[in-house]
């Protein structure tokens, strides 16, 4: 078998430099990509809504959210209730529809006494649904049958 | 010097036939069907044969001498006839011969006979024995193929680098293209339906930065191809033209340059494509597969297994239609072989077109050509049509049944809305990933056919090459010596049959003998442009063979019968191959050759553009120009054939004197057939039926 030869091949400088740039762009970005899509991977969705506290009794609490947010709320959903910087799990108790129709009761409970002493100073707050990764999202994982209707 | 015959049958060449040819000796004037021996031709000559025996139970008992008669027959007749002139190859052909001896070596027993003068038929039939077949290309990739893939890989060694950036280039842009999908699922679960607008925000950013990203990966990887590409092609083409430089005479004359020319292009094409093919293609489909193979599992295993079972059908559909596709693929190969061998002969015989005001002359044979090729590319498309169709039955088939199966799931809710958008985008990208790794193995079959013929010729060995180490000759006195050469073009039809003579130092020698004796093949020995198939020639006591190339153009020079140009200048035409002339020694090398006449009344004198290949000087004028750039090199030993038959008998005298008194201590050997000229030489010598004659 001949061996060929290979001769060093002639072009022009700048093109070694263009390659050179590109070979350096293309690792730069397989690295920041690779590194993106990691963090996009893990990076938590939650759902939050506006509600407002409406009542709270000894190791209760009442919160007013719109009808719209009700639907995705039922009986016994665990889910996250969070004060400015504070956050405390609760389960749905009742859901009870207010008069006009505009606003619906959610009692949850029971939430500890330490969190009461928080939740005192607030009158709004926000419920946040299901704070779970982009890859649990895509792959469905760590569905809460909780969460689901 | 008298005729002598070939009494030195040992260095006479030998031939193995390449087709198996069976023999049947009978006694000469037997009438019995039974053949007395039977065997196969194991090898023969221009005089012998030689017969291994089949195993006989009886003992051999071959009389001592004795006119036999030699019945040879051609195994192969399903061969198809490639030549109508050509006696058929099923037809025996019978021999007068005579058993020379038995003879037991480790392959068998043998009997030898010689035969006596073979008829133009049984040399005909003997020489198709010795033609290799057709080459059928295999189905399959061959030992020679993968060694062909590896060879090609030896291109890519200095682009590794480059190479591993590019894949990289071409996977990461394969997995963004698959990360768009499932950036929906988000959208369409998440964020729609809840009216999160800062999560539908995140995701329409990342799914811009993605397109980004991957413009600029597509960017950098077309950059990247095209440097890839050239370089590899370049090398490649350096390669196949150092291989070309290396081949000698017979090699070009026995192939169209047309042809070459063809096969260099897809060539060296084929070497790039085999480097990226074989595998930075494969990683790039297996990662791809994988990607989406686990997606789409991940997302609903039924359905991707539903698509995964397609795969089997998709293969039987490629193979089935593989197989006529490429046997079509190499007939079009083939066709665009010959069309552009066709191509380069009808341009050279332009003028021959225009002088006999015709334009017969192989344009029907290249229309016919053409036509070949519509056909082929219409069957092609046909073909391509058929494995859609099969493609449509068995994978479109399957695409609809799965979204009718993925809608079930959606009004099921087991399947959001987001995954079954996803699926819907992934599935069929998963039957196309898995089309693509079926058909990869066809791929690579079609352009190893490429390969093949790019590194057949890059591997071609030259019958005539340089003695390592060889012998540099620091002086020469142009004594030059034949012994006992045999020399044939085609097997069994010699041209030189055991020319033995010496031509010593300063002497002339004029050539002459009937056209197509083999003078010019008696100087193109010397020239060692061939080389004797027997014999030897010796150059001051030196066989040519073990001297260098670069000695034997040094010190011997050749005027070949038709003056060859490159082009360019007429100073630079004649400054072609020497080395250290100056501006006067052109000017007296033209006066010598009696073209510094025309050449001064030239506008532009020695700076005259003589047009490619010398097409705008009349043919005396570049036989004197070749002339002079033959005195430039001042060879010890000059060959003229048929120095000045193309210039006027005065121009033809006074170019002898000239050489007379120039050149008179030069050993010089030249062919011509005008007795005048003829008279220059010391001696004469005579080429008649391959035998040299010294005549005076």
């Amino acid at each position: 078998m001949t061996s060929p030869t290979t001769p060093e091949p002639s072009g022009p400088r700048h093109v070694e430099r263009w390659l050179l740039a590109s070979k350096i762009t293309t690792i730069a970005l397989m690295v920041a990509m690779i590194a993106g899509i990691t963090f996009f991977w893990q990076h938590t969705i939650s759902i939050e809504y506006p509600a407002h506290i409406s009542a709270r009794q000894p190791g209760q609490l009442a919160v007013l959210v719109t009808p719209a947010v009700a639907e995705k709320l039922h009986k016994g959903q665990q889910l996250l209730l969070a004060v400015a910087t504070a956050e405390f799990p609760v389960i749905v108790q009742t859901i009870i529809s207010d008069e006009s129709g505009n606003e619906v009761r959610v009692q949850y409970g029971p939430v500890d006494a330490a969190a009461a002493l928080i939740l005192e100073r607030h009158s709004t707050c926000t419920l946040i649904v299901s704070r779970r990764t982009v890859g649990d999202y895509i792959f469905g994982r760590g569905q809460s049958k909780l969460e689901q209707k | 010097m008298n005729s002598t015959t070939v009494d030195n049958a040992a260095q006479l060449p030998r031939y193995c036939p390449v087709r198996p040819i069976t023999a049947s000796v009978f006694l000469s004037g037997q009438a019995a069907e039974e053949p007395m021996l039977t065997g196969h031709v194991s090898n023969f000559s221009f005089d012998d044969i030689l017969i291994l025996l089949e195993e006989k139970d009886q003992p051999l008992v071959l009389p001592a001498q004795g006119l036999m008669r030699l019945v040879l027959r051609p195994q192969d007749s399903a061969l198809p006839q490639r030549n109508a002139s050509l006696p058929d190859q099923s037809r025996p052909i019978s021999i007068n011969a005579n058993i020379s001896r038995k003879e037991e070596r480790d392959g068998g027993v043998f009997i030898r006979l010689t035969w006596a003068r073979l008829t133009a038929d049984q040399t005909r039939m003997l020489q198709q024995a010795l033609q290799p077949s057709e080459e059928v290309l295999p189905e399959h990739l061959t030992k020679d193929d993968w060694q062909n893939i590896w060879r090609a890989y030896i291109f890519a060694i200095p682009y590794w680098s480059t190479i591993a950036v590019k894949w990289l280039q071409t996977i990461g842009g394969e997995i963004l293209v698959k990360l768009y999908p499932l950036i929906g699922i988000i959208v369409f679960d998440v964020a729609i339906p809840n009216r999160d607008m800062p999560t539908f925000v995140n995701c329409m950013a990342a799914y811009l930065v993605l397109v980004l990203v991957r413009f600029v990966l597509q960017s950098g990887s077309a950059y990247i191809e095209t440097h890839l590409s050239q370089n590899i092609e370049y090398d490649a083409s350096v390669n196949y033209f150092r291989a070309m430089q290396k081949l000698d005479c017979s090699f070009f004359e026995n192939t169209n340059i047309g042809a070459l020319r063809e096969q260099y292009s897809t060539g060296t094409t084929a070497v790039y494509r085999s480097i990226e093919q074989v595998v930075p293609a494969l990683l790039t489909m297996s990662v791809s597969l994988l990607f989406i193979a686990v997606i789409a599992f991940r997302l609903c295993w039924q359905a991707a297994l539903v698509m995964v079972l397609t795969a089997p059908v998709s293969y039987a559909a490629n193979y089935v239609i593989a197989k006529w596709d490429l046997r079509n693929a190499r007939l079009l190969l083939q066709n665009n072989i010959e069309v552009a061998a066709l191509f380069q002969r009808i341009l050279a015989g332009i003028k021959l077109m225009k002088l006999f005001r015709t334009d017969q002359y192989l344009f029907p044979d290249y229309l016919q050509r053409l036509r070949t090729r519509i056909g082929l590319n219409m069957t092609e498309a046909v073909l391509s049509i058929a494995h859609g169709f099969i493609r449509m039955i068995s994978k479109d088939a399957v695409s609809a049944g799965l979204f009718i199966y993925l809608c079930f799931l959606l009004f099921q809710e087991k399947l959001t809305l987001g995954q079954y958008i996803t699926l819907n985008t992934f599935l069929p990208q998963l039957g196309g990933a898995l089309d693509e790794f079926v058909g990869y193995y066809r791929s690579l079959l079609d352009n190893s056919v490429n390969l093949r013929l790019f590194f057949n010729t890059v591997s071609s060995k030259p019958q005539i090459s340089e003695a390592e180490p060889a012998l540099h000759l620091t002086d020469c006195r142009g004594r030059v010596e034949f012994r006992q050469v045999y020399f044939e073009y085609q097997p069994l039809m010699p041209i030189l049959r055991n020319a033995s003579f010496v031509i010593n130092p300063g002497e002339w020698i004029a050539l002459t003998g009937e056209s197509g004796s083999g003078k010019s093949t008696l100087l193109s020995l010397i020239a060692r442009l061939r080389d004797p198939q027997a014999g030897s020639v010796y150059l001051d006591e030196i066989n040519l063979r073990a001297l260098a190339f670069d000695s034997l153009r040094r010190y011997v020079g050749v005027l070949p019968q038709e003056s060859i140009f490159l082009g360019g200048t007429i100073r630079e035409s004649l400054a072609v191959g020497a080395k250290g002339i100056s501006e006067s020694d052109i000017e007296k090398a033209a006066q010598l050759c009696q073209a510094a006449r025309f050449v001064e009344e030239l506008p532009d004198k020695y700076n005259t553009d003589i047009g490619e290949a010398g097409t705008r000087l009349s043919g005396g004028q570049k036989q004197r120009l070749a002339l002079a750039r033959l005195f430039l090199l001042n060879p010890t030993v000059m060959l003229l054939d048929e120095p000045t038959n193309a210039v006027d008998r005065q121009c033809e005298y006074d170019i002898f004197q000239s050489l007379r008194a120039s050149f008179r201590s030069k050993t010089l050997i030249f062919i011509s057939h005008n007795p005048d000229l003829i008279g220059y030489a010391d001696r004469v010598f005579r080429i008649r039926r391959g035998y040299v004659e010294a005549i005076s």
